[in-house]
């Protein structure tokens, strides 16, 4: 099961509250399907400069894997405040901790309450995932 | 004191020698401030060779490594490179280390001041496994080059390596300077791109001067090691022995890449010990600029009006933000980029800002 | 490393779109992908097709200044896909596009390279060229540091004669995935040491290698094609992008 404190989109991206914030992340799903667990096949990831302004569902950065590149999608807009630049030179901490360390963007979230109609609870993201895999 | 094979060459130089992890070390060779901005515009060179060496082999060479480190040593793609802890039974670092994961076995590279009581830890812990450790730090030199100029002058006395291929954080093995199968990684200390090279005791001298020959036209200067910490600091890389140390909780450091508390690791020594720590965070290191004169340094403390907030690990002047900068474990709730404070400086209140760490990044920068 | 014998596709209803578009200008190929990428989720699409003028393509995320050696007097244009600099001269490119839940698509990324490529060593078994993923040999075409795609390899690419064969690459967006494929049929200079099928199959075309794709395409996917043209939208927004993929701006942004 994964986590029920944060919300969950089709692209596989996480929002999560905190304090004034929200934090965005990838899911180890997504992880999962870049790179089949091997944590050196993360090869990139560009993220967004501190201070831009993001609409829901706008591309706020991309990753590669040696096999695709992936478009990082923003669950919700508001104004980055502040990257995890760790990330960039230390990929492999998205194979490891998804949830946690593994955070991308921290966001002033234009509404404090996350109810996009696109956001689904933990539940309904295992639905989705399952339902996805047939 | 300990002496690197480049000792002579720093003394002639005309270094500030100081001690250092048990070396007679090069601080400065001019102005701490110049030499940091000569690594941020141009290269540096650095004599490391006190750093501790390690070849781990044997079958069980890579379970040693992660029995006894907190990156996951069995996941590191060959070729590439992981920074970790080697943490006590509580998950108090006991050092930092870079891993390097070979098709032979593991290269470890340890601070020069824990590096022998590193080297009893990993050897007490080797149990019923097959594997040894050899120290080579006395039979070899390490040197740096750092900065944005650095592939172009290595480059100059290397062959049969390309150097662009090596990836931040990964090592090949090259010819520098005629010296065949010599190890080059792509790491650093100083926030900037830049190589590591490992290199026979003897031959130290004589890939310095090389390096130097090749390098003066675009600026390389040698660089003593006051210039290295503040670049670190900059750079939000931590030091032993102020980010991390035995008596602090390095789950709150910033350091959470190097920690693979995931189910495929297994157990290690620690584990259990940060996992605890992990839920006992109260502080979260941040970096802190200050407005007056004093630089801030180490131990000092950060208050909000009457209260103590926080204390200060590192502290230095900026060579790329010209401002006194520092390192502090400040209470959770004020780690905020902006957030004001007081640090004390011998009873003395001067004003400090919290800021969000790196100060510098060169993939930041615009 | 042995090859899945059929990917275990279920048949699709709705028969597939086939774009053939030979010649295309570099920077027009390019953004007549990203149409397809966009309005991928609604029809799947195979398209096949070759350039005028011959043009060295780079990933996403390659520096330019790595492939400038390399570069030449050849036309650039950058890809959204990630991987390597291919140079496409005497080749077949293809792209494929469709919704991430798509059979061909869904799961792991490197499954779907292993349908793809092993659709394609099929077709290349019927022209009598064995080809087989690497696995964890070591390719005769491996060339460190030149940034060009045919020069690494990994263990799912696919080789023949101990060179790698064809280079691959995808870009995800939004839940549709754009396959890039190019098969090498004649070498390049800019990529020397890698396998081609000319080598083997001396008059073999585009168009007909094309064809011999699309066939195996319906026997593995049980799906049907429908020979189209771009959409008018489509063809709207290769124009109105086109500049944009040869621009210094996109080739040159990092």
């Amino acid at each position: 099961m994964r986590p029920n404190d944060r919300k969950y989109t089709k692209t596989h991206e996480w929002v999560k509250l905190s304090g004034e914030e929200v934090v965005i992340g990838i899911t180890d799903f997504a992880v999962q399907e870049l790179c089949s667990g091997n944590e050196g096949d993360l090869v990139y990831c560009d993220l967004p400069e501190p201070g831009r302004s993001l609409e829901a569902g706008e591309t706020f950065g991309e990753i590669e894997s040696v096999k695709a590149v992936s478009d990082l999608n923003a669950p919700v807009a508001g104004t980055v405040n502040s990257i995890n630049v760790q990330i960039e030179e230390h990929l492999e901490i998205l194979s490891r901790d998804p949830w946690n360390a593994g955070w991308l963007v921290k966001l002033a979230p234009r509404s404090k309450v996350l109810d996009g109609e696109e956001l689904m609870d933990a539940a309904a993201y295992e639905a989705f995932i399952a339902a996805s895999k047939h | 004191m300990k002496q690197t094979p480049l000792h002579d060459v720093h003394v002639a130089l005309g270094a500030r020698m100081v001690e250092f992890g048990g070396w007679h070390m090069p601080l400065q060779y001019g102005s701490i401030l110049e030499e940091g901005k000569i690594v941020r515009t141009a290269c540096g060179l650095f004599d490391l060779s006190h750093m501790g060496r390690f070849q781990v082999q044997g079958r069980d060479a890579v379970a040693l490594v992660d029995r006894v480190c907190t990156n996951h040593c069995a996941k590191i793609p060959t070729g590439s490179i992981r920074y970790s802890l080697l943490c006590n039974e509580e998950g108090r670092p006991l050092d930092d280390l870079l891993i390097y994961r070979d098709a032979v076995g593991v290269y470890l590279v340890v601070n020069a001041s824990n590096s022998e009581r590193d080297l009893a830890w990993i050897r007490g812990h080797i149990g019923g496994l097959a594997a040894e450790v050899r120290d080579e730090t006395s039979d070899t030199a390490m040197l740096a080059l750092q900065g944005p100029r650095s592939q172009e002058i290595l480059a100059k006395i290397t062959r049969a390596v390309d150097l662009a291929a090596i990836r931040y954080y990964a090592f090949g093995f090259g010819t520098v300077a005629g010296l065949k199968q010599t190890r080059i990684s792509r790491t650093g200390y100083t926030g900037e791109d830049g190589f590591e090279l490992y290199l026979p005791k003897a031959e130290g001298a004589r890939v310095w001067q090389e390096l130097l020959a090749a390098g003066t036209p675009a600026g390389l200067k040698p660089i003593g090691l006051g210039a290295r910490d503040v670049l670190r600091l900059e750079a939000g890389m931590a030091l032993y022995g102020h980010e991390l140390s035995a008596e602090g909780n390095p789950r709150e450091a910033g350091i959470e890449f190097a920690l693979a508390l995931t189910p495929a690791k297994g157990d290690f020594i620690g584990r259990a010990g940060l996992e605890r720590l992990g839920a006992a965070r109260g502080a979260r290191l941040v970096g802190i600029t200050t407005e007056g004169p004093r630089v801030p340094r180490q131990g000092q403390e950060l208050f909000q009006g009457g209260a103590k907030v926080g204390v200060v690990a590192s502290g230095g002047v900026s060579p790329t933000l010209g401002t006194n900068i520092g390192s502090a474990f400040v209470k959770l709730g004020l780690d905020k980029e902006g957030v004001e404070l007081e640090l004390d400086v011998r009873g003395k209140r001067q004003s400090a800002r919290v800021r969000e760490l790196p100060f510098y990044s060169r993939t930041r920068k615009k | 490393m042995s090859l899945p014998e059929d990917a275990g596709v279920p048949a699709a209803r709705e028969p597939w779109r086939l774009l053939l578009t030979w010649d295309g200008e570099p920077g027009w190929n390019m953004a007549l992908d990203e149409a397809l990428l966009q309005s991928a989720d609604r029809r799947a699409v195979l398209r096949f097709y070759t350039w005028k003028p011959h043009a060295l393509s780079l990933g996403y995320f390659q520096r330019w200044r790595e492939l400038a050696p390399q570069a030449g007097a050849n036309v650039l244009v950058r890809r959204f896909s990630g991987g390597g600099a291919i140079h496409h001269s005497d080749e077949l490119t293809f792209s494929v596009a469709a919704a991430d839940t798509h059979a061909l698509f869904h799961g792991e990324v490197s499954r779907s390279y292993e349908r793809i490529h092993g659709l394609l060593a099929r077709v290349f078994a019927e022209l009598g060229v064995r080809a087989a993923l690497r696995g964890e040999q070591a390719l005769l075409s491996e060339r460190a540091g030149t940034g060009m795609c045919f020069h690494h390899s990994t263990p799912l690419d696919l080789a023949w004669d101990g060179k790698k064969g064809v280079g691959s690459a995808q870009r995800r967006r939004g839940g549709r995935v754009l396959h890039h494929g190019s098969i090498k049929l004649g070498a390049s200079a800019l990529e020397e040491g890698v396998a081609t099928l000319r080598a083997r199959v001396p008059a073999l075309e585009p168009a007909a290698l094309a064809e011999r794709v699309r066939g195996e395409w319906e026997r593995t996917l049980g799906c049907t094609f429908a020979r189209e043209e771009p959409s008018a939208l489509e063809l709207e927004h290769a124009r109105a992008r086109a500049a944009f993929y040869r621009s210094d701006e996109f080739v040159r942004r990092r």
